[in-house]
């Protein structure tokens, strides 16, 4: 009897070592892959969602921007002290347009000339600024450049068309004479 | 020797016994099982096909929507044979597989129907035979009638469905993964070897399911100290027809162009081979799965959400595997081994590319198949867990379906 009562005992034992390794194993599995996965995601995903939000800001202004970008939004991560956009859309060609809304009296875009030597450019602007012809001048790397606009009760396109300024020259290897576009704010608009 | 049967797949429909869960399933009631599953599969993947008609724009076409990506890859193949430009990078023919093209053709000089119409048709044809070769898989692992068809449901509206309904060879991989499956299940290794064949000729990742017949193969032959020179000679008899297909690829492409490789030569102009060391490293720490939801969480937009769902698809997979380890015999299950062998390629293959590729549509379908043994399915079908699965698959499936209906990129 006692034979026949312990035989059950040592089956579950049996069972429940075989039972314990197993779970060990597919402890040690999930530690493993929790940690592989989590611990690099801890590093990169913040400065990543920052991109993102970077990118969900453009993507939510690129209604405004007209005929001749490139429908396509690039980004970068962040690097450390930095203050280079982290996202931005190219423009096709050296003419492009942006949408203005009936009411807006000056727009803010943060530009970039892409394709002229030293990334000196002179911006043709054509449409409703105040003088209807005007230009300005950027320069190398992104910056904010402030436009005023005649108002009018109706939307217009404003023309922004990109020449190397006779001094920079184009340079090919660079890119095609354009524009990159990384933020528009419309301060004042009614 | 043959290898031993599965200890939670090798029991036949006939000796079914669940122990907590509805009636057992009887032999006269299978034949009912499968056409009811073969039924959802097809009931879903008309509905899928209404949904993308009428989300179509104004000027959209169904049949070229049917069509895109890889799919034209295949109806070219399938007009036209197979070519190769030894000088280009780009993708080139020879880089997808022959047996859904070859099945294309075929049907086209028998029905003499366009292409794309028997794409379409054989996909959910394939597909409507794979949900019912599932739900005898899931009978066959002790599963009731409610259980059984409540796996396929699940399938059937699973997100890779959405390739189902397109001229894509994945439901032909499908049939011949579960095909391979039951197999084992009823203990006929040679019927195995031969679905494992047809799939090496639908896809590179039919031989890593060859990887995984063999291991499961040899644990068999070591658990039952089956080791002699005959089960040796026949295990690698078997070996060998499970990877026929991509043998006889090999030999067309060897005539074709006089270089056996061709298929691996042109994946390697568009997808940059990387160093052993650095490709073990990077599948060891999921890479591929972080290097995707990394990207997604810089530019959530485009292609990146495909990226994501791809991720997570591999996510769930790992998941899957652990909870085989923990809850089961997984190395006696057949499926478990394809599923980790099929993983781990596509992890190798995900590397070279940066992001984690093709997770969902072929990895997902081999998860059904493996994780129809008992532990698994029967804590996935309870009523609560069901149905949560189900309303997660119906919302990714139908926003997959919008972006095939819209044209944007999915593969």
């Amino acid at each position: 009897m006692a034979r026949l009562s312990r035989a059950p005992a040592f089956g579950q034992r049996a069972r429940h070592r075989r039972s314990s390794k197993r779970h060990l194993i597919a402890a040690g599995l999930a530690v493993w892959a929790l940690g592989a996965i989590l611990l690099p995601l801890s590093v990169t995903l913040p400065p990543a969602l920052r991109t993102g939000t970077a990118v969900r800001r453009l993507h939510g202004q690129s209604g405004e921007l007209g005929a001749g970008w490139e429908d396509k939004i690039q980004h970068a991560l962040p690097k450390g002290g930095s203050r280079a956009p982290l996202a931005w859309e190219q423009s096709r060609r050296a003419t492009v347009t942006i949408t203005v809304a009936p009411g807006r009296s000056l727009v803010w875009l943060e530009l970039d000339p892409t394709g002229c030597r030293d990334g000196i450019e002179d911006l043709g602007l054509l449409g409703p600024t105040v003088s209807e012809h005007d230009t300005l001048l950027l320069r190398h790397g992104f910056h904010w450049y402030s436009i005023g606009l005649a108002r009018a009760p109706f939307a217009r396109s404003l023309t922004l068309s990109a020449h190397c300024t006779p001094g920079a020259g184009h340079d090919r290897s660079i890119a095609p004479v354009g524009i990159a576009i990384a933020g528009l704010s419309w301060p004042g608009s009614s | 020797m043959v290898p031993t049967p599965p200890r939670d797949q090798g029991q036949t429909i006939t000796s079914v016994t669940d122990v907590d869960d509805g009636p057992v399933l009887a032999r006269a009631n299978t034949r009912r099982l499968a056409g009811t599953a073969a039924l959802l599969s097809l009931a879903s993947s008309l509905l899928c096909l209404f949904v993308v008609w009428a989300l179509l724009p104004p000027h959209g076409n169904l049949r070229h929507v049917l069509m895109m990506f890889d799919a034209v890859w295949y109806r070219h193949i399938a007009l036209f044979g197979y070519s190769w430009n030894p000088h280009s990078n780009a993708q080139q023919t020879p880089n997808f597989f022959p047996l859904y093209p070859l099945l294309e053709r075929g049907a086209r000089v028998l029905t003499g129907l366009p292409i794309s119409k028997i794409a379409v048709a054989s996909s959910i044809l394939f597909q409507a035979g794979a949900a019912a070769i599932l739900a005898l898989i899931a009978a066959g692992c002790g599963a009731s009638e409610r259980e059984a068809l409540t796996w396929v449901t699940l399938f059937v509206v699973s997100p890779p469905v959405v390739f189902d309904i397109m001229g894509y060879y994945s439901a032909v991989f499908c049939v011949l993964c579960f095909a391979a499956i039951y197999f084992a299940q009823r203990g006929q290794p040679w019927l195995v070897a031969l679905a494992l064949g047809f799939a090496s000729a639908a896809n590179p990742l039919g031989i890593a399911f060859t990887g995984g017949f063999m291991t499961w193969a040899i644990i068999g032959l070591v658990s039952t100290s089956s080791f002699t020179r005959r089960s040796l000679l026949r295990l690698g008899a078997q070996g060998l027809v499970s990877v026929s297909g991509v043998i006889g690829y090999g030999l067309y492409l060897q005539v074709a162009f006089g270089n056996p490789l061709v298929f691996y030569q042109a994946t390697k102009g568009w997808s940059v081979p990387v160093p052993i060391g650095t490709l073990v490293a990077r599948v060891v720490t999921f890479e591929p799965l972080r290097a995707s939801v990394t990207l997604w969480a810089a530019s959530p937009y485009g292609s990146q959400v495909n990226f994501l769902f791809d991720a997570l698809a591999a996510l769930a997979i790992v998941a899957l595997i652990i909870a085989l380890v923990a809850v089961g015999d997984a190395v006696y299950n057949f499926g478990f081994w394809l599923l980790v062998f099929a993983f781990l390629l596509l992890q190798a293959l995900s590397t070279r590319w940066g992001s984690e590729i093709g997770a969902l549509r072929i990895l997902v379908p081999v998860a059904f198949g493996a994780g129809a043994v008992a532990p698994v399915r029967r804590a996935l079908t309870r009523p609560k867990v069901s149905a949560v699965i189900f309303v997660v698959f119906v919302a990714l499936t139908a926003f997959l379906l919008q972006h095939l209906a819209t044209g944007q990129w999915l593969d």
